[in-house]
């Protein structure tokens, strides 16, 4: 027994390196001198500079992040507004939007974005930063919907109930009692969509306009177009750090 | 040489800093219905397990039936066991539970079919075998947890306070049941719990323990009426008075205020501050000071319980100034006293125990009698 | 009777309407975001299902539905030269992908949920999932940096000796699989660890009261106590998989096309009707097999939970 013990922590230890060796091996190789990828010849970031001046990083950035943020505050709002009424009012349709929420979930993301951009061809719809959103807020609105709902269900209505009977109206009762109790639960949607948003690669690359990038899309236009740089590994150095931040972020605000 | 069905000599066992078992030894007998009572974190469920073989002592011995099983890892100790939460394996229903252990003793499965009905009967719940757990009420899956665990026919039963998570009526209940199961299937039953009324009224001995370590071994009689020292008096019972003074010898005993007492003689307590100790029950009480009894006190009613079949009075005494006495109901011509009235309290010399002085007996875990 | 005094009425008014009609809360709560995914998600959706069937004629710019439903772009798709190998292909990626994130990641879900005691638990967590939250298309490109021929790792193992000369892994099977199991190993490991972390551990004490030895307790108890985990991490895992198409780009060749890559390449490269046409086809197609197996798979293995 003892060493079945001794096997499942080196086993953990072992693959935890293997997990992150690859990663480590490209952040050091974006320190590296010249341009090869043989051998690691000499400390350098240079690679960094020319990654500070480019601008299209820094409008990619940008973009992602304002995306982001617009579809989690539409996917919040959307979302809240379904959960809330499924629970506390719980309608005949209950289980019918139940099932359908898990539809977009379920679907591969690759087949939703074609779906998309096709139903945009055909209305005429130029593509534009709004498609992309448009594109997020669907896949997101039941991903907020289903962590919210989560979190409703397990909230007690007498709270509610007791702000009523104290005098509270229902506007009241609903932003002096229900969603600051719910606050956990919102974050938490919160947090899935933006990263979610933030990441997206698949959707956004086939709902986006010409010339407009997210991090992401630039990414892969950087990859698919050459092979190998050691400015890619700056690049994705630099998303590395960001996610590491935006997950240290939450954390902290998880704690609070 | 007796063959005691589990003895542990001279366990400790250490958690971090924490002293959980200080130096234990018991010895507890074949058939026999034993307890390990006392309030929580007093080691006797990290005790339990270590009979179980789920934790390892530091020090010490464990022997089951004469066996060293010490460095004997559980599934190989021929043992029982209820756990708090019973623990019933929820992807089964209740006979692939309660077949388990015999599976894993590779018994025939007809022989299995036999032994699962038979030990439903025992418990009391025939023909329960395809219902799944989560369709059984609290008191039926507290059977069917002990079912599970006598089926295999152990050595020894241990049980970890099953019956807390129960209604007090489904309780008094199921301990009736577990003494007569008891009885019928004559295992040894270990049984652990903070509820004192659990452990007097289904012991045959009980063993009180605190900090780790046992105060006293004895049947529920001799625990009761003379308890080993403050605590387990405190523990034990409805309640104990204590009048504090030094022991003189020879039988007596003199309480601050100068007031000699009579008791038993204990030599080894003599100049050293001590206690008498007094149930409740052994008190009489009139309004006219008895004649020819040692020990008499005068004192104020304060306090008068109507409690049905017994009457409870809090007396105010020069030397104690809340001393609880219980008189049973007997006739309705009996006198009852009420609050400002004048009493005398007696006892006899047999009714108070000497007991050494602790100071601040910590009853934050009194059992909430639920 | 001044004219705001009439307007407040108004509004009080309808609101009083609102606050007492259950009937017009719920349309109100659920109103818009229904009607926003009923447009920018079953539509599309059922727009597509239309296009795999044929519903569409384009006259010059202008898109048209016509009464008719015709199987030829399925046949169409069917058809293809060396369909069956794509399509085997992607099951193929697929299921090695989900049984190996299983069996790499059922030991370091088992690690973290008994053999850690708590106060250390969410560190290692942390640390394990940490790289998981990093793009993924950054994760896919580390693995190619280090798979790469030239590149870093390889480079080492040759100067040191373990290789004579630089293998070729890039655009083969094994990269695709490698690199798949490596992006999916989070998706499989989460469900895996919330799954074994709820057992009571109780349960598996009583169990070696009960004479089961460790080997024992994991197969009867602990084992069939994590299906429902194991049935998640495998659904979720295995779904996107069929359709994955990064990493068959990425970090694949000529030779390791797949299904989702050959969606990619209809709707885009070709596009147009016949494009659009074949690739919804294909995507339906692709849903439905992945409906009925998943439907199969939760079937057999829910039931074999029973007969154990």
């Amino acid at each position: 027994m003892k060493l079945t013990d001794l096997f499942l922590k080196v086993y953990f230890y072992i693959m935890l390196a293997l997990v992150y060796f690859p990663i480590a091996i490209l952040i050091l190789f974006s320190f590296n001198e010249s341009r090869s990828k043989l051998a690691f010849t000499g400390f350098t970031i240079e690679n960094y500079i020319s990654l500070i001046n480019d601008r299209a990083v820094w409008v990619s950035f940008y973009n992602s992040i304002w995306i982001a943020i617009v579809v989690v505050i539409i996917s919040i709002f959307l979302g809240l507004m379904l959960a809330y009424a499924i629970v506390r009012y719980n309608p005949k349709g209950k289980d019918i939007i139940d099932t359908l929420m898990l539809i977009p979930i379920i679907i591969p993301e690759i087949i939703e974005a074609l779906t998309l951009l096709v139903f945009f061809l055909i209305l005429g719809i130029p593509l534009s930063p709004a498609t992309i959103i448009i594109g997020h807020a669907a896949f997101d609105i039941p991903l907020a919907y289903i962590i919210i709902k989560a979190r409703l269900v397990g909230y007690d209505p007498q709270y509610e109930e007791a702000a009523r009977t104290l005098g509270a109206d229902e506007i009241q009762t609903l932003f002096r009692v229900t969603l600051p109790m719910l606050m956990p639960g919102i974050l938490a949607a919160a947090f899935m969509t933006f990263v979610w948003s933030y990441d997206d690669f698949i959707k956004t690359f086939f709902t986006k306009p010409i010339g407009f990038n997210t991090l992401p899309v630039y990414l892969w236009t950087k990859l698919s177009r050459r092979g190998f740089s050691l400015d890619v590994n700056a690049l994705c150095t630099f998303i590395i750090v960001i996610s590491i931040l935006f997950t240290y972020i939450r954390m902290k605000i998880i704690q609070e | 040489m007796t063959r005691y069905a589990v003895e542990i000599e001279n366990v400790t066992k250490r958690f971090g800093k924490v002293v959980a078992v200080n130096n234990v030894t018991l010895r507890i007998k074949e058939n026999e219905f034993f307890s390990l009572l006392g309030p929580s974190g007093c080691g006797k469920t990290t005790t339990l397990r270590i009979i179980a073989g789920l934790e390892t002592p530091d020090t010490g011995v464990v022997r089951l039936r004469g066996v060293d099983v010490t460095n004997v890892p559980t599934h190989k100790r021929n043992i029982g066991m209820v756990f708090q939460h019973l623990a019933l394996f929820p992807h089964m229903n209740v006979y692939d539970n309660i077949a388990f252990g015999l599976r894993m003793r590779h018994v025939p499965e007809n022989e299995i079919k036999e032994r699962v009905k038979r030990i439903l009967e025992i418990v009391r719940l025939p023909g329960f075998e395809s219902r799944r757990i989560n369709q059984l009420s609290g008191g039926q899956q507290q059977r069917v947890a002990l079912a599970r665990a006598l089926v295999i026919e152990p050595d020894v039963l241990l049980l970890d306070e099953p019956l807390g998570a129960l209604d007090l009526k489904i309780r008094q209940h199921m301990m009736v049941e577990l003494k007569r199961i008891q009885r019928e299937v004559g295992t040894t039953f270990i049984y652990v719990t903070h509820d004192q009324n659990e452990a007097m009224v289904m012991s045959d001995r009980l063993a009180v323990m605190r900090n780790g370590v046992i105060q006293q071994v004895a049947p529920p009689h001799e625990i009761y009426m003379k308890p080993a020292n403050m605590f387990v008096a405190s523990f034990i019972g409805e309640a104990i008075n204590f009048f504090e003074g030094v022991y003189k010898g020879n039988g007596e005993f003199e309480t601050k205020e100068g007031v000699i007492f009579k008791v038993a003689d204990d030599p080894q307590l003599i100049n050293k501050k001590t206690v008498i100790a007094i149930r409740p029950e052994r008190f009489q009480i009139s309004d006219k000071p008895p004649e020819g009894i040692p020990n008499t006190i005068k004192g104020t009613i304060e306090i008068t319980v109507f409690k049905g079949s017994s009457i409870e009075y809090r007396v105010k005494t020069p030397i104690n100034d809340n001393v609880i006495v219980f008189v049973p109901n007997i006739s309705p011509t009996m006198k009852i006293f009420n609050p400002g009235d004048t009493v005398y309290i007696s006892w006899s010399v047999e009714a108070g125990v000497l007991l050494p002085y602790e100071e601040k007996i910590e009853l934050e875990t009194i059992p909430v009698r639920r | 009777m001044s004219p705001e005094f009439e307007e407040e009425k108004w509004y009080i008014r309808l609101l009083d309407r609102i606050r007492t009609s259950r009937r017009l809360k719920i349309a109100l709560l659920l109103g818009p975001p229904l009607v926003f995914l009923i447009i920018f998600f079953f539509s599309p959706f059922a727009i597509a299902i239309m296009y795999s069937l044929a519903m569409f004629e384009k006259v010059v710019h202008q898109y048209f539905l016509v009464p008719r439903i015709s199987l030829e772009y399925y046949i169409k798709f069917l058809n293809l030269p060396g369909i069956v190998n794509v399509i085997l292909k992607s099951f193929y990626y697929a299921i090695v992908t989900t049984v190996g994130t299983l069996v790499l990641s059922y030991p370091l879900a088992y690690y973290l949920a008994f053999k850690i005691p708590e106060r250390y638990r969410n560190i290692l967590v942390f640390i394990i999932f940490l790289p998981f939250w990093i793009n993924f298309i950054v994760r896919v490109y580390a693995l190619k940096f280090i798979m790469h021929g030239a590149g870093p790792l390889q480079s080492l193992l040759v100067a040191i000796g373990i290789l004579k000369e630089p293998i070729k892994i890039l655009g083969t099977d094994t990269a695709v699989i490698l690199t798949m199991i490596y992006s999916y190993l989070i998706f499989m490991l989460l469900p895996l660890y919330g799954v074994l972390e709820k057992i009571d551990k109780e349960l598996l004490e009583a169990a070696a009261t009960l004479g089961a030895s460790p080997v024992k307790t994991f197969l009867k108890v602990t084992l069939p106590l994590s299906m429902p985990g194991i049935i998640a991490g495998s659904l979720i895992v295995f779904i996107p998989a069929v359709g994955e198409f990064i990493i068959p780009v990425l970090v694949g060749g000529a030779a390791t096309a797949t299904l989702g890559l050959l969606i990619y390449r209809y709707f885009i490269a070709v596009g147009g009707l016949v494009g659009w046409g074949i690739g919804s086809a294909a995507g339906i197609i692709y849903i439905i097999i992945i409906v009925i197996l998943s439907y199969l798979y939760i079937k057999l293995v829910g039931g074999e939970i029973r007969l154990a």
